[in-house]
């Protein structure tokens, strides 16, 4: 039996030359341990790998856009289901389009659940705006989120960050792992707590406002939302404090509007556009003043 | 009168727009830019409100004052809703905070009439020139367009806006002219026509082998409109059938080639008119119609099949278009899941597009059973009487069986919630 350790959430960078050399010397899926808990003696216990090459084992480009999301699953068997998947793609190089083997129906169930994850960090970061002052004293702004994502999927999620705001200082806090982007380069460090974001930030008040008025209280659909926005990321979402409120009086907001008597109306209605006549005065074509 | 309130008002008079797709655009981003921003192929949904509506735009009016008087609008003329008017500079400046603390995707914007439609449409355009000129905005932009317009004015919003819609409102022109007296049905088609040309004009153009493109170093020449054109349809304020609807959807995809047609159950609003149905918005309608709309752009069925599924001329409101088709047409079951065309495929009830993919692409290596179509979470209830594998056959009697819907009816309680 072979151990390989890994770092804690180790991802497909780290897994793979590992995996590569285990394929190389034909070591079989079920003689190998895959361990990344925490422990101190990690280098005590492990003894090298076999490093005889036997074979030389091919992967696929799908494999490896599978791989490095199942990698950043929180799934502690993930490392093992994939080495036997790459095991098994030495004997059927097409066995990732059996979409009804087991391991192949698993690997692509985490994959999903991992990019549902990114997806759902790129819409619920929130950021938050702080002031501080650089080496020359001068007064820049930084914008921080804490997040808290159910899957090791911050650097996976990070690219998007940098090409929407390569302009910006902005830092992503979780409790595994942080990042922070200086408008040049990328620095992942290790994770952090809560208290260390910001707590408000001056526009919130805004997007409240916006997310409260934006709302139809005559289409309470709350199955709906809860579906695309479980409870789960409500702690980090400013506007999720309305929602029970929202919901509570979308009721009586929706029977007061049927209810209501109708107005005679106070402006001027003789007023009212002719649009034949003004089709008739607006023929020549052009282009708006304030757009030239 | 304060930002906020301006902010609270002009959100509310917005809000009954369904859109707030982000999609369609993808490829820009900030690194070669000044400024924040970038699309992506797919859009993304920022937040959810209860009304289980996705939200991934700013979507305001840039004023709700209006000239026109159309009977089934919150912003009518001749409504008392409480009136604001945002500033251009105003505008460009919330979309540029709610974007750097990752809120939202971009902005839509839209606006009643005010002076006459041209001015109005220089005004929505100076934001979305504002913003992508003096703050090199690369986000998303969804601009309304207001029919009517010069041309000209079109052709510019669009290399501003990722996407532009006109809402066509009522399927027929006699119910536009009935509840809008100052729209009017061949105007708006016209409209759409000017975008259509324009859109086509500006197609970036095709590589082939036999025509290679040079690579110059002069930079990518801005897109028009890449989001393409949208529009929407009002479900319930008239009498309208769902056979109208879904016909006048077809015109317009085919025609007019649009992205998007939304359906929006016509809702009670602040101070209605006395002319219109204050109720409960037909929710359920709207969602069947969804469905049809689905079935007409991804599974290749026409009106006159969807709508055989219904009676006299509605969809049947308690099981979905697919399956009401199928109710009817069961000469064409069972389906050979092993031999069958992807047509054939999709067209059984409880298959996907994403599901007959992968039939496709499995049934390749090895024959597919039913319990292979149960390891991807088919509904097995829906699919059984439809199909067959090599290891089920579907029972004739069941498929020929006058009791067969009554199998997919939701249970008493479920109706209830349908009945309002």
């Amino acid at each position: 039996m072979i151990s390989v350790h890994l770092a804690l959430h180790a991802d497909f960078n780290a897994w793979r030359p590992l995996a590569r050399q285990l394929l190389q010397a034909h070591i079989a899926p079920e003689n190998i341990t895959w361990c990344s808990e925490p422990q101190t003696d990690i280098f005590e216990n492990s003894q090298p790998l076999p490093n005889q090459i036997i074979c030389q084992p091919k992967i696929s480009a799908a494999f490896i856009e599978l791989a490095t999301r199942v990698c950043c699953h929180r799934d502690p068997h993930r490392y093992a289901l994939l080495y036997r998947l790459a095991w098994r793609l030495q004997q059927n190089a097409h066995l990732l389009d059996l979409a009804m083997d087991d391991d192949v129906l698993t690997a692509t169930q985490m994959a999903k659940q991992a990019g549902r994850e990114v997806h759902k960090m790129k819409a619920f970061i929130r950021f938050r705006e702080t002031i501080y002052r650089d080496e020359h004293n001068a007064e820049q702004s930084i914008f921080i989120a804490w997040f808290e994502p159910q899957h090791y999927t911050l650097t996976l999620g990070t690219p998007f960050f940098i090409k929407r705001f390569c302009n910006m200082h902005w830092a992503i806090l979780t409790p595994y792992q942080s990042v922070y982007w200086d408008q040049q380069q990328l620095y992942v460090g290790m994770g952090a707590q809560q208290q260390q974001a910001p707590s408000d930030d001056d526009m919130e008040k805004f997007w409240l406002t916006y997310y409260a008025s934006t709302f139809n209280p005559a289409r309470l659909k709350v199955k709906a939302m809860l579906k695309e926005m479980p409870r789960y990321y409500w702690n980090n979402l400013p506007e999720a404090r309305l929602i029970p409120e929202l919901i509570a009086r979308a009721g009586e907001r929706q029977q007061q509007m049927i209810a209501a008597e109708p107005t005679a109306p106070k402006q001027n209605t003789k007023t009212k556009f002719d649009r034949e006549k003004w089709l008739q005065t607006s023929l020549q074509p052009r282009l708006g003043k304030c757009l030239t | 009168m304060e930002l906020i309130t301006k902010l609270a008002t002009l959100a509310d008079a917005a809000k009954y727009d369904a859109s707030c797709a982000s999609s369609g655009s993808g490829g820009r981003d900030s690194r070669r830019s000044t400024g924040m921003g970038s699309t992506e192929r797919m859009g993304i949904c920022h937040s959810y409100a209860p009304d289980g509506r996705c939200i991934s735009l700013l979507k305001i009016l840039l004023t709700n004052f209006c000239i026109y008087d159309c009977l089934y609008c919150i912003n009518r003329h001749s409504s008392n809703v409480q009136r604001a008017r945002f500033s251009v500079d105003e505008v460009v400046q919330l979309t540029l905070n709610f974007y750097q603390r990752n809120y939202i995707e971009g902005l839509f914007l839209s606006s009643g009439i005010i002076q006459n439609p041209n001015y109005t449409m220089e005004q929505l355009i100076l934001v979305a020139k504002t913003l992508r000129e003096q703050h090199a905005f690369q986000g998303y932009i969804h601009l309304k367009t207001i029919p009517d317009v010069d041309p000209l004015l079109i052709q510019q919003a669009g290399f501003y806006a990722d996407r532009l819609s006109i809402n066509i409102e009522m399927p027929t022109a006699a119910g536009l002219a009935q509840l809008a007296p100052e729209k009017n049905l061949p105007a708006i088609h016209g409209s759409m026509a000017v975008l259509r040309d324009a859109i086509d004009e500006h197609q970036p153009p095709k590589t082939t082998a036999l025509t290679p493109v040079k690579r110059t170093a002069k930079p990518k020449q801005r897109r028009f409109a890449p989001g393409g054109q949208s529009t929407q349809m009002m479900i319930g304020a008239d009498s309208s059938a769902d056979s109208l609807i879904l016909s006048a959807s077809q015109t317009l995809y085919q025609d007019y080639r649009l992205r998007r047609v939304y359906y929006s159950a016509f809702s009670p609003i602040p101070d209605a008119s006395q002319q219109l149905p204050l109720q409960s918005p037909p929710l359920l309608r709207e969602h069947r119609l969804y469905q049809a709309d689905w079935l007409l752009r991804f599974y290749g069925f026409n009106v006159g099949e969807i709508i055989s599924g219904g009676h006299h001329g509605m969809l049947d409101l308690h099981i979905d278009p697919k399956l009401a088709w199928a109710l009817q047409h069961r000469e064409f079951f069972p389906v050979d899941i092993n031999r069958a065309s992807s047509q054939q495929l999709l067209r059984v009830p409880g298959l996907g597009v994403r599901s007959v993919q992968r039939i496709l692409q499995s049934r390749k290596q090895q024959r597919l059973r039913l319990q292979d179509l149960k390891k991807w979470r088919i509904s097995m209830p829906k699919v059984m009487p439809f199909i067959s594998t090599f290891d089920h056959h579907p029972s004739v009697a069941l498929l020929d069986s006058a009791h067969l819907r009554q199998r997919f009816l939701p249970g008493p309680t479920q109706m209830d919630l349908f009945a309002g």
